[in-house]
């Protein structure tokens, strides 16, 4: 099978790639992501199983969640993801990485050019409420201050005003929220996020269908098909 | 009915004016200007690329829009009443995605259009498959695609993809009023 996922950390925060990586198995090669030390973390649908630093074994759970910090802080460099199959995996372990990762989430390093944009709104998702209490305590106390206006969707300019915080403090709290899912962006037209989960619609921002553009859209997608033989 | 309009957005280099250019019947007003700055290429969209596909007697106008962000006040206006968006990114250039996320982000919480995201250069070795590329932009696989920017057919299937989001949108909508 065909996986290539690869990137730089200057680009992709920890969180995301750990998401990327949730219904994968294999073996996540950090080149030099702790002061110059190689990472590898061996990776199985979403749960680490085995931890190397320099290709030593951290077992340890206390530095494994140590190492993880590190990572979601300050991971620099590139890295490669490496398909494999369960049985050539190192299994020292078995942690749910997405729920270590949320309650480490507050310590995140996120660069200015992955923040979302200041316009773009979001909204709490329906599950929420669930993870609060594997939030850092932090970060529960600022969730428990914006949720209400998350839960009718806003922007990180609605955030700012609502919160007296600066702008790029709420657009850093809102990245802070989606890596730990408890916030997904909103979607005017309304679609189902990766998770499966419908974003709500609200009244005000529904746009009443418009019957009188199905005809000629199903005739042009049936030309299209045409076109396509039928693909 | 008047003619309905696609609007084609994505980072510098995704293919967009490619997409554009592949797609429409007829030449393509592109309006382009030497890059400023190195970006991999000599020229780069600095208005919007413009082209027309006619099928069935149905007129569908095609607005390929610039990646850059100071460009951002265009997607608002180019996307009102456009019958959908399509976000291009590039499978080889992962470090354009959170640029192409925040733009995707920015114009679909703010307009309710049907949209689908085509990752291009899918015929590269090493290229984000777009399933990974789903999961990057919390998105389903269905609303993702792999894209030949350059071949007829694996463009096109890209707008049947649209339309066919756009088409099953419709009665939910409707039920829902």
């Amino acid at each position: 099978m065909h996986v290539a996922i690869y990137g730089d950390f200057a680009d992709h925060a920890f969180p995301d790639v750990a998401k990327v990586l949730q219904r994968h198995t294999g073996t996540l090669f950090l080149q030099s992501a702790l002061g110059g030390r190689s990472v590898e973390l061996h990776l199985h649908r979403g749960e680490l199983r085995a931890l190397f630093v320099d290709g030593f074994p951290v077992r340890e759970a206390l530095r494994v969640q140590d190492v993880l910090r590190q990572l979601m802080n300050s991971a620099v460099g590139t890295y490669e993801f490496e398909a494999m199959a369960p049985h050539e995996l190192t299994a020292h372990f078995a942690l749910p990485l997405t729920q270590v990762l949320r309650s480490l989430v507050q310590d995140a390093h996120i660069d200015q050019s992955q923040l979302p944009h200041e316009s773009t709104r979001f909204v709490t998702v329906p599950d929420a409420e669930t993870h609060v209490p594997s939030l850092p305590v932090t970060l529960q106390g600022a969730w428990r201050s914006v949720a209400p206006l998350l839960s009718r969707g806003g922007s990180a300019t609605e955030l700012a005003q609502a919160a007296f915080i600066s702008l790029d403090e709420a657009r850093l709290m809102l990245f802070r929220l989606r890596a730990a899912g408890m916030v997904t962006p909103y979607r005017a037209a309304g679609v189902v996020n990766s998770a499966g989960q419908p974003t709500p619609q609200f009244e005000s921002q529904v746009v009443a269908a418009e019957p009188e553009k199905a005809g000629p859209v199903r005739r042009f997608l049936n030309a299209l098909r045409r076109l396509t033989g039928g693909a | 009915m008047g003619p309905m309009k696609l609007v084609i957005s994505g980072p510098v280099g995704a293919g967009k004016t490619t997409f554009v250019q592949t797609l429409s019947e007829t030449e393509v007003v592109a309006t382009e200007a030497e890059a400023s700055e190195d970006i991999g290429k000599k020229y780069t969209t600095v208005a919007f690329d413009f082209g027309t596909i006619n099928l069935d007697g149905q007129e569908l106008l095609l607005y390929g829009t610039p990646g850059q962000d100071r460009f951002d006040f265009m997607w608002d206006v180019l996307c009102e009443g456009a019958l959908g968006l399509t976000l291009l990114v590039a499978g080889d250039k992962p470090e354009d995605f959170p640029h192409a996320r925040n733009i995707l982000e920015f114009i679909t919480s703010r307009n309710p259009v049907p949209f689908v995201v085509g990752v291009t250069r899918q015929d590269l070795p090493k290229v984000w498959t777009p399933e990974d590329v789903a999961s990057y932009f919390d998105l389903p696989s269905e609303q993702v695609c792999g894209l030949n920017a350059t071949d007829n057919d694996s463009s096109r299937k890209v707008l049947i993809r649209l339309l066919e989001l756009q088409l099953s949108e419709q009665p939910a909508a409707a039920a829902g009023a």
